[in-house]
């Protein structure tokens, strides 16, 4: 091998990769001994709580601190949003934090907080988003951010050219990440000029300068250690002004330690959430099924920064298009990067446009999409065998129906669905962005490769060889054509000398080892009981490619997850919110809900591995499968029923809705 | 408030501990005894992260006040075991290894309180079906896994106690 | 989340309790398995000065049969425990299944049946945290004096949320209640108020002793259909339970039909009781039953799924029940 190539090596030769192996970290976290930002408890510590501000949209116009500041047991107080802050004070979700505290236990530390006087002046807020907004009074109101419409070919011609079109609504709420971990830190000062932060978080090399350039001070004296995160999803990769404050607060009480963790209401509130995304769709194609024309007038929310923008068709190259999009500001907790930000809303929107379409043409959504695989372009070829071995592991043919007859009510019916994934990030160096796998695996496979390689320069001479003979297998150092001539190990190792060697593998990014855009498909079985409207999970199917596996059992186990996830967005999760308070109402887990063990039934993963995939070396797997459950449920419910319900999550009181409006219109979606 | 000295079983040892009344017994555990196995999860007894034995019984321990289960004036407490009480003389319960080695833990955040739950049903059931896995574990929340690799996990376990009681009867 | 402080009392009896009670109230509450205290006590809903941890009375543990008379069981008795008792299975079936369906496996190794009964009832302008209901003003249910799903209303519609009271109901339960007068009895029928803050007819100084079951309910055959989103841990946002005694024909000679999770208090659907008495149990004498349980039920905006939709389900459930009671399923 050339001095500066790497490659991964062949299938023949390979060891470990590709083998199932367990979690390193299984043993530590199987016995209580992993330990998380929230279970440090150190010397001195003091509790962190905070004045959130109550109201959707507000001003702040004075605070008053002097009793939490006399309280006993307070250590310390700080102004985080003061009336000075932002634009004259002004706050945009109910949760924002306004006033820290730090006091010598939990207890004092809410004392503390309810003692203090906040007034503020409420403003007019909007916290709901699924309404469709009206295009001329949204051009004209700060409240919408109307993007530039966007065309593609031909779209007007060709709808005229279209024999079948279909027009319908579709969308996903805004939803939360809902780590079992919340948010929080512990931060301390080991001297008046060093910052020590146990951060729960995805961002271990990056938050320490965050947080540095945040309170102004050099990155250097900035240490952040975490050994364990209880989960993150996207919502903990920047800063949090709770994770400021507790650096704030420990400054100012001499330097101990202050530990601020949200409490679940918070963390449901204001530590992240996932846009919305509504639209009205119209599609039109040939009798064939040939796929000629997408319109789409879509809108939604993330918070105060309205979204400027939904890539829909989602995946699919639709020759003719014209779209406009919406975005709308809620006052409402921000959005943050939820596991394959905006995939899985445009691919719920996307596809189910498409199948109530292939229901219209009378055909197998599974041969819509053969017949329009081109479109898929450039991983028709991949998708295309996906699909088989999905339909294989479904038996998709078989089973499939044409959509529901609901005439046969109570009786609860088996349908299937299909849908695709897709994700295309570049690596960095957070734990994020299906990027760490890519990231740190070519930079872990460098670097051993570049030890590897400086440790045969020094040994050739001692097997009087040289560098480019000598190879390194099951545990020794030999000359290729020779393995009588060879070292140990620790021989070989022996002879580095005093000098160890450190190196460090660098990702360049995309290349040879590490690569993106990866696709996936996903099947889902499922039985509404058209009497409550409940939905049953029968089986999911997911096949997903994600290039050469380092390691089957933690990729097949991300897979499982994701699936999971979407059962949970596609069934239960929604963040419910009250407009004439400017409230959530479902502010714990009682309410906002995530699938239990009972919740789902059968999970099946087949990773595509092996020649054609292999050589596209590794490629992150974190996101891609958690883009296409909730679209394959909801296709599978209307395939069930026979109509669709436009809006996730899939609650049986609107597929119940769903179907008496169907009723009453006499006809079926 | 003022503090007060109680007394609790915890791992099958007696430990004394100085606090205030109102105290969860999960933040006593967790602060007071440095077991931070049992985790903090929802605020609303509905996630299950926190789940120790309590003679045995699976149950939450951020719904339960440490003083309430400390050795009364009889001299009688029950028994808590907590994730940090499982593993016996230095080794891991097969449970907790195959958990590991299964694919049952992602962040982990949830898995000791699973295996708590599982450590009872086992002991309670020592073949258990499918479905009585899933009704037994269905009080503990899991964000990452989706649940699947934890019936391998604990089909594992049980042919590793059988093999290991199998081993130890020759 | 933390406690606000108290001062925790651990009596022995039920004698030492019924005092400590009479000494202190209103400023002592109740406490059992506390899956349903503690979690309110978080949110700064209940602040009593003395908590009555009652866990140590032993003679409120068992379940007692008294040929001639009926079943006695303990208030304290776990949820668990009922759930694995072949007996209440055989003999009042309709409570094992109601029970069985609590929360979640862990929550009712803690959960009693007295707790179940005397279960708080629930809204989400009311079980929120402190800063939360200040910011809404509060409600009449706790500190003020608005209601946030009847606008303009002067009455609490907090919906009663737990499973077994409904069976009770269907089993003509009595309760036994210790006082500073003593003890009393009186049918479950008689204990709710039908609103949604003063929901019981509990004095603060007094307390659920033990739940009776009467003979004569023994051995019908019972059903609990209950509505959740998820297959555990969630509370009931509707639930009907049915239990019916067919002779060797399959006529009904007796039925009872009982709603809970829609009302400020589980109901009895009265009138049910009568259609099907005499009646050959069918599809169309299980649908009448759910039109008249679909009646009794109010539910209001205290929950997420549309008050429309629990009512439907009230419908839905209370001829599924019906059925299911009726053949043994």
């Amino acid at each position: 091998m050339a001095e500066n190539t790497y490659q991964w090596p062949d299938a023949s030769k390979r060891k470990l990769i590709g083998k199932r192996m367990n979690r390193v970290d299984g043993p530590v976290k199987a016995s209580g001994r992993a330990k998380y930002t929230y279970d440090l408890v150190r010397p001195n510590m003091l509790y962190g709580d905070s004045v959130k501000c109550p109201y959707a949209h507000a001003r702040v116009k004075s605070i008053d601190t002097s009793a939490a500041e006399k309280m006993p047991g307070v250590k310390a107080v700080h102004v985080i949003h003061g009336p000075d802050d932002g634009a004259k004070g002004e706050v945009f979700w109910a949760g924002t934090d306004i006033v820290a505290v730090a006091a010598v236990d939990e207890p004092t530390a809410r004392d503390a907080v309810r003692a203090i006087k906040v007034e503020y002046e409420q403003l007019p807020h909007l916290v709901l988003n699924d309404k469709e907004p009206n295009l001329a009074e949204a051009e004209k109101s700060e409240l919408y951010k109307v993007a530039s419409k966007e065309t593609v070919g031909d779209p007007n011609s060709a709808f005229q050219q279209s024999e079948v079109t279909h027009e319908g609504y579709y969308g996903s709420p805004v939803i939360t990440h809902c780590c079992l971990e919340t948010h929080g830190s512990v931060a301390e000062w080991p001297d008046k000029d060093h910052l020590f932060l146990h951060i729960s978080t995805q961002n271990v090399p990056g938050i320490g300068e965050q947080v540095a350039k945040a309170i102004d001070m050099p990155a250097s004296n900035v240490h952040v250690h975490q050994d364990h995160v209880g989960g993150g999803f996207g919502s903990k990769l920047g800063l949090d002004p709770w994770g400021v404050a507790a650096a704030q607060l420990s400054k100012k009480a001499g330097g101990v330690p202050v530990k601020m963790m949200l409490n679940r209401a918070t963390e449901l509130e204001t530590a992240g959430c996932r846009p919305s995304a509504y639209a009205r769709v119209k599609v039109g194609a040939k009798k064939d099924g040939t796929l000629l024309a997408w319109e789409s007038y879509a809108w939604g929310s993330g918070g105060p920064g309205a979204p400027g923008s939904l890539a829909i068709p989602y995946v699919w190259k639709v020759p003719n298009q014209q779209k406009q999009y919406v975005g709308v500001v809620n006052h409402i907790g921000p959005s943050r990067a939820w596991r394959a930000p905006n995939h899985p809303q445009m691919c719920v929107i996307t596809m189910g446009a498409l199948d109530d379409l292939a229901a219209k043409l009378g055909m197998d959504t599974f041969d819509f999409v053969k017949k329009n695989i081109d479109l898929l372009d450039p991983r028709s070829k991949i998708y295309s065998e996906e699909l088989d071995v999905a339909n294989d592991l479904m038996q998709w043919k078989a089973r499939w129906h044409p959509r529901g007859d609901s005439d046969t009510l109570g009786i609860p019916m088996e349908a299937i669905s299909l849908q695709i994934g897709d994700n295309q990030y570049p690596p960095d160096s957070a734990s994020g962005g299906s990027s760490t796998i890519g990231g740190v695996s070519s930079a872990t496979f460098r670097a051993a490769t570049d030890a590897k390689r400086q440790l045969i320069a020094k040994v050739a001479p001692a097997l009087n060889a040289q560098p480019a003979d000598l190879e390194v297998a099951d545990g020794r150092v030999r000359v290729a054509s020779d393995a009588s001539r060879s070292l140990s190990w620790k021989e070989a190792c022996s002879k580095l000398g005093a000098q160890t060697l450190t190196v460090r593998g660098t990702n360049p990014g995309e290349g040879d080892l590490t690569n993106s855009g990866v696709g996936g498909v996903q099947m889902a079985d499922v039985s509404v009981d058209t009497e409550t409207g409940i939905v049953k999970i029968n089986k999911m199917v997911a096949v997903q490619d994600c290039g050469l596996v380092i390691s089957p059992k933690q990729a097949e186990s991300q897979v499982l997850g994701a699936m999971i996830m979407g059962v949970s967005y596609a069934l239960y999760e929604e963040k419910v919110m009250d407009q004439t308070t400017g409230t959530m109402l479902n502010t714990n887990m009682d309410n906002y809900r995530l699938a239990g063990i009972g919740d789902v039934g059968e999970l099946v993963v087949r990773l595509m591995t092996g020649p054609g995939y292999d050589e596209r070396g590794v490629i992150g797997i974190g996101e891609p499968p958690t883009v296409s459950p909730g679209a394959a449920i909801s296709n599978a419910v209307a395939n069930a029923i026979g109509v669709r319900v436009p809006f996730l999550p899939l609650t049986p009181d609107r597929v119940l809705e769903a179907l008496e409006k169907a009723q009453g219109e006499g006809g079926r979606a | 408030m003022k503090k007060e000295l109680i007394e609790l079983r915890v791992n099958g040892r007696s430990r004394e501990v100085a606090i205030e009344p109102a105290k969860l017994l999960l933040d006593t555990l967790r602060e007071d005894l440095q077991l931070t196995g049992s985790k903090r999860g929802c605020d609303d007894s509905s996630c299950g992260a926190c789940t120790v034995l309590v003679d045995g019984t699976p149950m939450l321990s951020c719904t339960m006040i440490a003083a309430s289960i400390s050795v009364d004036d009889e001299g009688h407490a029950p028994e808590i075991t907590t994730i940090e009480g499982v593993a016996e003389h230095g080794a891991m319960a097969a449970i907790q290894k195959a958990y590991g080695d299964w694919g049952g833990a992602q962040c982990g955040y949830c898995t000791p309180g699973f295996i708590m739950t599982v450590k009872a049903l086992l002991e309670r059931n020592p073949e258990p079906s499918d479905e009585d896995i899933r009704h037994a574990l269905s009080g503990n929340l899991c964000r990452c896994t989706g649940y699947t690799q934890m019936y391998q996990a604990i089909k594992a376990a049980i042919r590793a106690e059988q093999q290991g009681i199998a081993a130890a009867r020759r | 989340m933390s406690l606000p402080p108290f001062k925790l009392l651990r009596p022995r009896s039920i004698e030492d309790a019924a005092g400590y009670l009479s000494a202190h109230a209103p400023d002592i509450q109740i406490i059992a398995g506390g899956t349903d205290l503690l979690p309110s006590m978080k949110q700064r809903l209940f602040t009593p000065k003395y908590l009555l941890d009652i866990r140590g009375i032993d003679e409120l543990r068992t379940i007692r049969s008294i040929p001639g008379h009926g079943t006695e069981i303990g208030a304290l008795v776990t949820l668990s425990t009922i759930e694995d008792s072949e007996f209440i299975r055989r003999s009042y079936r309709v409570l094992r299944e109601a029970v069985a369906t609590v929360a979640s496996p862990i929550l009712r190794n803690m959960g009693t049946i007295g707790g179940n009964i005397c279960l708080d009832t629930r809204c989400l302008w009311y079980n929120q945290s402190l800063t939360w209901r200040k910011s809404c003003g509060f409600c009449i249910k706790k500190d003020g004096d608005l209601c946030h799903v009847a606008p303009g209303g002067k009455k609490c519609w907090a919906a009663f949320s737990a499973d077994s009271p409904a069976a009770l109901l269907c089993l003509e339960a009595e309760l036994e209640i210790a006082g500073p007068a003593g003890k009393r009895r009186l049918p479950l029928s008689e204990f709710y108020t039908n609103i949604g803050d003063a929901r019981m007819k509990l004095a603060n100084n007094e307390m659920l002793t033990r739940v009776f079951l009467p003979e004569r309910m023994a051995g019908y055959d019972g059903v609990y259909q209950k509505l959740r989103l998820r297959g555990s841990i969630d509370y009931p946002l509707a639930g009907v339970a049915a239990a019916l005694k067919k002779n060797a024909q399959g006529i009904i000679e007796d039925a009872r039909v009982a709603i809970t999770g829609v009302n400020p208090a589980p109901l009895l659907v009265n009138e049910a009781r009568h259609a099907l008495a005499g009646k050959m149990l069918n599809d169309h004498a299980a649908a009448v039953v759910g039109e008249l349980a679909a009646k009794v039920a109010k539910p209001l905006t205290t929950s997420l799924l549309t008050p429309e939709y629990r009512r439907e389900m009230i419908r839905v459930f209370a001829k599924r029940a019906v059925l299911g009671a009726g053949t043994g399923v």
